[in-house]
């Protein structure tokens, strides 16, 4: 078995609301094997967001804390180290890209000046030397003619230019981890294919270890080796991409699946899942899928479902569906 | 069979302005010369990436926005010359239905006053019925009954975006133009909604203008689909036709980039390069043409026109895929 590069034990992260707690991630188990990609997919307010901000210690406090939990990089608990250290990590070891780089870059400094204090910050490199790294990220990242456009400043960038000067920020202190929450969820299609195209690419040419998130299943079935199915705060489903997408056993993917046209072929109906998200606030009991679950029974309504491990297949539920082919 | 609607040399041009005198400096021409017709009960897709001018299009064709040049033939009625009161009897045969469930309905009108609007400003229902059907539009929708007092703040996106449909069928339109309904919605309640709008279209017999940049969803729900390149329809066909065999370099390249979810199926993905051009200053001859890997010399300067390349497939491409 491959060294896990990351390990989330039990981690539990609320936030205090003047409406009461939400209980945003109640108990999350995770690991991510060193230089492969895992894939976080659910819907909005699964928590996926949350677990990468939980990793890198940015979850807004007030009103968010972390309450309980392991976060274990290379062995070493984040969550007990000091803020100091902990901004050696940040950057250095693993860097994150956000949804929207509109909002992500300063549009009053150009991208020079946000490449380099970056690098200056964690390389220690003089002005004259970080420049060049910043040129050299430009460069990496397919942006043409970087020497002139490192001077620009972001809105002359467009969106999926943008994402690469995010990007390039992010990898410029060659992190072991780089965390991609949404990163193509506002691009264009063949913009979206250009930036996924990259970040492979970069993968394989510097080992780095990738967290994507992604609410899009057709992102996560062309990118991730291993993928986690979230809903509701936990984890519900783990295994690697072939089995969570032909055979997976939570009731809560496979309607996933079901739910969501495709290009390839034309599908009568789509399939539905009853019910809304619930409240995080007054989570259902037991098992938090079971109010929508058409396969709910007593237990699930009252007990939370242990998780069992087949082999590399991880799965929370009460009345696993055996032999689903999708 | 007779199209319902048809759409002849339609243009849409925004002006630049520049200076203090809002000098006129230039055109965005959002939709430039598009022609197509519309059948009667289909559901024609209109997919393209952002900038292309599919919204333009969308809300050109019911005179929400007033065209440059050009026709849209409804019933053999030109609507873009209609008066007041002959434009006021077109808005009870079309409809449109918004993209952000969240600005599209007024946050002081309940579901009874939102839903009712229509039928006050058409007249149409003596104040005894009006309840009455405003309720079973309601269960039509999937709204419960106790609804009908309530504001938009108190319902989730997919609950607002039934609410905007309800009000979309409530006269019985013949059209509805529906612009990307769903890209605000979480995959499981866009099932539903796509699940919805479909049945409604079979059980009123609607002819539907269904735009989106989801090829996914675009495939799912259209019977033919149009697709959109920087304000011109650079192919047009049937849902198999653009999708199985598709004639234009653009859809080609369009198609390989949808991720597919399917880790068994690795296709040979087309990388366009560079970005998608803008309307405001649109490459001469084909406007695909520094982008296309196809691309030959007269590409540059001559702009291929829509060509019907037999049993209703249409493509504006010098050198089609065949």
């Amino acid at each position: 078995m491959a060294d896990n590069l990351l390990e989330i034990k039990g981690l539990k992260t609320y936030f205090y609301t003047e409406d009461g707690i939400v209980r945003a991630l109640e108990g999350i188990d995770l690991h991510i094997e060193q230089g492969e990609t895992l894939g976080l997919v659910g819907e909005s307010g699964c928590g996926k967001t949350v677990t990468a901000l939980s990793v890198l210690r940015l979850v807004p406090d007030p009103p968010g804390k972390i309450i309980e939990g392991e976060i274990l990089f290379e062995g070493v608990n984040l969550l007990a180290l000091s803020e100091s250290d902990m901004r050696q990590i940040r950057g250095n070891d693993i860097s994150m890209i956000f949804q929207d780089p509109q909002s992500a870059l300063n549009p009053v400094f150009t991208v020079d000046n946000q490449l380099r204090e970056v690098i200056e910050l964690h390389q220690g490199l003089d002005k004259k030397e970080a420049r060049q790294k910043a040129i050299e990220m430009l460069d990496l990242v397919g942006i043409p003619d970087p020497e002139a456009r490192v001077e620009d400043y972001p809105h002359q960038f467009s969106g999926g230019m943008k994402q690469r000067v995010m990007i390039a920020m992010a990898l410029s202190c060659n992190p072991k981890m780089l965390i991609a929450d949404e990163p193509t969820t506002n691009l264009d299609v063949t913009v979206q294919a250009q930036v996924l195209d990259m970040i492979n690419n970069l993968r394989k040419e510097l080992g780095t270890t990738v967290l994507l998130i992604t609410h899009n299943l057709g992102v996560i079935a062309e990118m991730s080796d291993h993928v986690g199915v979230m809903y509701a705060g936990r984890l519900v489903e783990y295994g690697d991409a072939d089995t969570i997408f032909h055979a997976p056993l939570h009731p809560y993917t496979i309607a996933l699946h079901e739910a969501v046209p495709r290009v390839t072929e034309k599908k009568q109906k789509l399939g539905v899942i009853k019910g809304v998200v619930p409240n995080l606030i007054y989570p259902p009991s037991g098992c938090r899928f079971h109010p929508r679950c058409d396969f709910s029974t007593e237990v699930c309504e009252k007990e939370q479902p242990k998780g069992e491990w087949v082999g590399d297949h991880y799965v929370e539920c009460w009345h696993r569906r055996e032999g689903t082919k999708l | 069979m007779n199209p319902i609607m048809e759409i002849k040399n339609l243009e849409k041009y925004f002006p630049i302005t520049a200076g203090f005198f809002g000098r006129k400096v230039g055109d965005i021409r959002a939709v430039d010369n598009v022609s197509f017709d519309v059948l009667p009960k289909e559901i024609l897709g209109i997919v393209g990436e952002s900038g292309c001018g599919k919204t333009t299009l969308g809300k050109t064709i019911l005179r929400l926005i007033e065209p440059t040049a050009g026709e849209i033939l409804f019933e053999g009625k030109d609507v873009s010359t209609l008066g007041t009161s002959e434009l006021k009897e077109f808005r009870k045969e079309a409809q449109m239905i918004y993209q952000d469930p969240y600005s599209s309905l007024d946050p002081r009108m309940t579901v009874y006053d939102i839903i009712g609007e229509p039928f006050d400003i058409h007249g149409e229902l003596k104040s005894g019925e009006k309840k009455k059907v405003i309720l079973r539009l309601m269960s039509e929708v999937g709204l419960a009954p106790f609804h009908i007092y309530r504001y938009p703040h108190e319902f989730s996106g997919g609950q607002r975006q039934r609410i905007g449909i309800a009000r979309a069928i409530a006269l019985k339109p013949k059209l509805i133009v529906a612009d990307e309904p769903t890209s605000a919605l979480d995959v499981s309640v866009q099932s539903k909604i796509l699940n919805l709008l479909s049945d409604i279209q079979k059980e009123e017999g609607l002819t539907m203008l269904f735009i989106t940049h989801d090829l996914s969803i675009v495939r799912h729900i259209s019977d033919r689909v149009a697709v959109m390149y920087v304000g011109v329809v650079v192919e047009m066909g049937k849902e198999e036709q653009i999708f199985e065999k598709m004639y234009h370099p653009y859809t080609e390249a369009l198609l390989s980039a949808a991720p597919i979810a399917d880790p068994r199926r690795k296709r040979k993905r087309i990388i366009l390069t560079g970005d998608v051009p803008t309307p405001a200053n649109p490459p001469k001859g084909c406007r695909f043409h520094p982008r296309c890997r196809y691309a030959k010399e007269n590409c540059a300067t001559e702009i291929p026109q829509l060509r019907d390349m037999g049993d209703g497939h249409f493509v504006a491409c010098h050198y089609p895929l065949i």
